[in-house]
């Protein structure tokens, strides 16, 4: 009955042995249907001690940020410094498909479960370790943050505005990159074990997945032989000589908007007709809006005193409407604007409301469930039915994939 | 790394169109090997997905329209600073090792191309506006009728139903709507938002997990899927933590430049040389002994008021300045070298170009060099992954516009050349 398989992965076997680094794998496991088995040391994992935290009607505190990358894992408790510990990991591993884990080869092989040990275990295995760097190579030893690899990945040094340092997104963004990136790699290795009837090791660098968030950045240093350059609101990409504004202030906060600049193309062009059309309407007429077909055959060689002449005009008209009027402008029209959402703004946004996003989440010590973000993909044949718990520290302990079990 | 492509043009003796069948790298099959993929998609995030499975041995092939060109192949860089369709190299990113085809889609005759596509694939991606495929009647419904065993992932800004379906955005539109532009500036000034097209960045990852996870079920019993996303969706799971902390706390995540909530310091410090900055994080006190060792226990660190997380909160911005005026009299990576042998979590704020430097990444064999079309030989990112016993790597650059049309009908979806010429002549191929 494929209506009751909680997701395509139903019946997939998957050990977490990920810290707070790589916890995202499993989430995404989980929410794909499969059972995610979260291993910890006694009393619970270290990440569970981290911030921000929210302290439950029973006067306990515990982690927000745990909370957040481990929602559908079960929670067993191994000692995996006693050789007893290491004995009952390996005896899941020969039941296991995926095995995820952020210490890389040679911690792992230092801890007594090297490749070859999980190996041994189960030849069907895949083993993903991710970690900051890789497992190999002059910098895998290099302790990190999310910030430290932001940096090394330099989405940092392309962030921000020109008279400040470099700038972070303030949020676990790389260590969400290299879960995700790991949650796809593990699935891609499991679908050739399917086939080859052997496992392998899967080995996921944070740095590459930062790099991969540059998108042309390295092609503009090979081709054009220069960096691109952080703008704050303004932006200087794609090679171009121009700087463009990305970052706009209404009446009541921020939005997206790239009028002209985007390098052209029947959507841009569109969009900036309806704004314009709208500007005339509302009598912000100027012939700057139209002097030029600035998103077609002038789209790349526009000059910089016309753009900032036209952008003072667009943002005088910006900043006399509310985010509401543009964005609900933006939907109708097609325009390429988009307002800077507040969590607030986005827990109460409509579209997602009605698209059914939203997720109850019932969290120790809190009377009432709060709501997550799910499920990220909609399957037809096998739609994800997304947990809405997280367990505690052993929650499970000794009621996990019985060899009995088909 | 680059020497499996090099291989691949001596074994066969010419570049070749079609992957060669004998590519083996790792002994095994590639993961991909024989996977057939029907590619309507279009500008970064979902040609991405198809870039992966294309490195991992799938033979992807992407359909375009001269009459609707990929808004990518008109955004820089370019080679010689020339705006031309087929040397984009933000393009050529996205669609290394992919065939290259065109179709009129407005044509009903190339509808039919695309129909015996849609047949001969196991895979069929599109991220069109919603219901574009619909009206072309190669909708879910079409393809199921057509090929039942096809896996169809549609992918969206905002997704295929609900009030602002309609809605048309690329991904920094997109990062504004998941909240990523008020997590990503300086406190006091406009939000500045993360670089480049960032949910472009996010939403691969998943949908190359979800469109796995459905290959992997298929296996069961031979019977595709559809399978629709939401760009900003996928976004969301990032602020997961943002997201539950606002309902449990009240707190509202703002921009915070390089700061921590909860830590310190924590943030960007100066180097010697031309715009160069480190990133360092104290995440514990212990971390911060650690730092004050790497510094020579200077007389500031001492007070015990900073022993603690609280204390060096509450003096954030005197340790700040403390610290950059020491950071300041180091060159980026001998301070890196030193920091890591303290144990002090750091990293270099490398600019783009130094990627090409860096050690590790050329350790990983992450920059390829391949040739494609117009655009020549230019390095291309391999995946953020490794598989030891089935290694993928992009294997050919970039096709210029509609280069396999005539390869992909006749050696793929069995066209005579009179029939492709005909095809040709009712305007289908454009």
């Amino acid at each position: 009955m494929p209506d009751q398989e909680p997701g395509p992965l139903a019946g997939l076997r998957v050990l977490d042995l990920a810290d707070e680094t790589g916890a995202h794998a499993g989430r995404v496991l989980a929410e794909l249907g499969a059972d995610v088995v979260k291993v910890e040391p006694p009393g619970g994992e270290p990440a569970r001690l981290r911030p921000p935290w929210y302290t439950g009607t029973d006067g306990v505190r515990r982690s927000i940020a745990w909370a957040a990358q481990n929602i559908g894992k079960r929670s067993i408790c191994l000692p995996l410094d006693r050789p007893d510990g290491r004995e009952r990991l390996l005896a899941l591993v020969a039941e296991a498909d995926i095995l995820v884990e952020t210490d890389g080869l040679g911690r792992m092989a230092a801890r007594g479960l090297g490749h070859d040990v999980l190996r041994a275990a189960n030849p069907r295995l895949v083993h993903t370790s991710i970690t900051p760097y890789g497992s190999d190579g002059p910098y895998c030893d290099y302790t990190a943050a999310d910030i430290t690899l932001q940096a090394m990945g330099a989405h940092a040094y392309v962030t921000g505005d020109p008279d400040r340092p470099p700038l972070s997104i303030a949020a676990q963004v790389a260590y969400a990159h290299g879960g995700a990136e790991g949650a796809a790699a593990s699935l891609v290795a499991h679908y050739e074990s399917l086939a080859s009837g052997s496992g392998q090791h899967v080995d996921v660098s944070i740095e590459q997945c930062v790099v991969w968030t540059l998108l042309n950045s390295t092609m503009t240093w090979q081709l054009a032989g220069r960096d691109d350059q952080r703008g704050g609101a303004y932006r200087k990409e794609r090679g171009l000589d121009l700087v463009t504004r990305f970052v706009w202030e209404c009446a009541d906060g921020y939005v997206h908007f790239v009028p002209v600049g985007g390098g052209g193309g029947h959507a841009r062009a569109r969009s900036y007709d309806a704004m314009v059309r709208w500007m005339v309407e509302s009598h912000f007429d100027d012939p700057i809006l139209t002097r030029y077909d600035w998103n077609g055959e002038d789209a790349n060689r526009l000059r910089q005193e016309d753009y900032d002449v036209l952008a003072a005009h667009i943002d005088e008209f910006l900043r006399s409407k509310t985010i509401l009027e543009l964005y609900d402008f933006a939907v109708r029209n097609r325009v390429l604007l988009a307002p800077a959402m507040s969590v607030q703004e986005i827990l109460i946004d409509e579209h997602l409301r009605v698209r059914d996003v939203w997720r109850e989440l019932r969290l120790p010590g809190v009377a009432d469930p709060v709501r997550h973000p799910a499920p990220f993909a909609r399957f037809t044949v096998t739609p994800l039915a997304p947990a809405g718990w997280v367990a505690e520290p052993g929650e499970h302990d000794g009621a996990v994939w019985e060899r009995s079990s088909p | 790394m680059t020497a499996t492509h090099d291989e691949v043009e001596t074994e066969t003796g010419a570049a070749t169109a079609v992957r060669p069948e004998a590519w083996h790298p790792g002994g095994r099959r590639p993961v991909f090997a024989g996977l057939k993929v029907a590619d309507f998609s279009w500008a970064a995030a979902a040609p991405i997905v198809t870039r992966f499975l294309s490195d991992y041995g799938a033979t992807v092939v992407r359909v375009e329209s001269r009459a609707h060109m990929d808004s990518v192949r008109f955004g820089g860089p370019f080679l010689d600073g020339v705006p031309d369709v087929n040397t984009s190299g933000f393009f050529a990113e996205f669609n290394a090792g992919k065939l290259g085809i065109t179709l009129d889609m407005g044509n009903e005759t190339a509808r039919d191309v695309a129909r015996r596509l849609i047949g001969w694939a196991d895979v069929v991606t599109e991220s069109f506006s919603p219901g574009v495929m619909d009206r072309w009647g190669l909708g879910w419904e079409d393809v199921h009728a057509l090929n039942p065993s096809a896996v169809m992932v549609s992918s969206s800004m905002r997704g295929a139903h609900g009030p602002q379906s309609d809605y048309r955005g690329y991904g920094g539109q997109g990062a504004a709507l998941a909240g990523m532009h008020l997590l990503t500036g300086w406190p006091d000034r406009n939000p500045a938002g993360p670089k480049g097209a960032y949910t472009d960045s996010i939403a691969p990852r998943y949908g190359l997990a979800a469109l796995t996870a459905a290959l992997i079920r298929r296996r069961r019993d031979g019977v595709g899927q559809y399978i629709e996303m939401s760009q900003v969706e996928c976004a969301l799971q990032f602020v997961t933590t943002e997201l539950l902390d606002h309902q449990l706390t009240g707190a509202v995540a703002g921009p915070m430049g390089n700061a921590s909530a909860h830590h310190a310091p924590h943030g960007m410090y100066p180097c010697l040389g031309d715009d160069r900055w480190i990133a360092l994080a104290v995440e514990s006190d212990e971390e911060w002994r650690r730092l004050r060792v790497a510094m020579g226990e200077p007389g500031w660190a001492a007070d015990p008021d900073l022993a603690t997380a609280t204390g060096r909160l509450r003096r954030r911005d005197e340790v700040d300045r403390e610290l950059s005026g020491w950071t300041a009299t180091w060159e980026p990576y001998p301070l890196l070298t030193h920091l890591q042998r303290a144990g002090v979590r750091s990293g270099v704020a490398q600019k783009p170009s130094d990627l090409f430097d860096d050690p590790q990444l050329a350790h990983r064999g992450h920059f390829v060099d391949l040739d494609g079309g117009a655009l020549g030989r230019v390095g291309y990112n391999a995946s953020s992954f490794r598989l030891s016993a089935t290694p993928g790597l992009p294997w050919r650059g970039t096709p210029d516009l509609g280069e396999h049309t005539t390869t992909v009908l006749t050696e793929l979806l069995g066209y005579s050349a009179a029939e492709v010429e005909e095809l040709a002549r009712a305007g289908a191929l454009h």
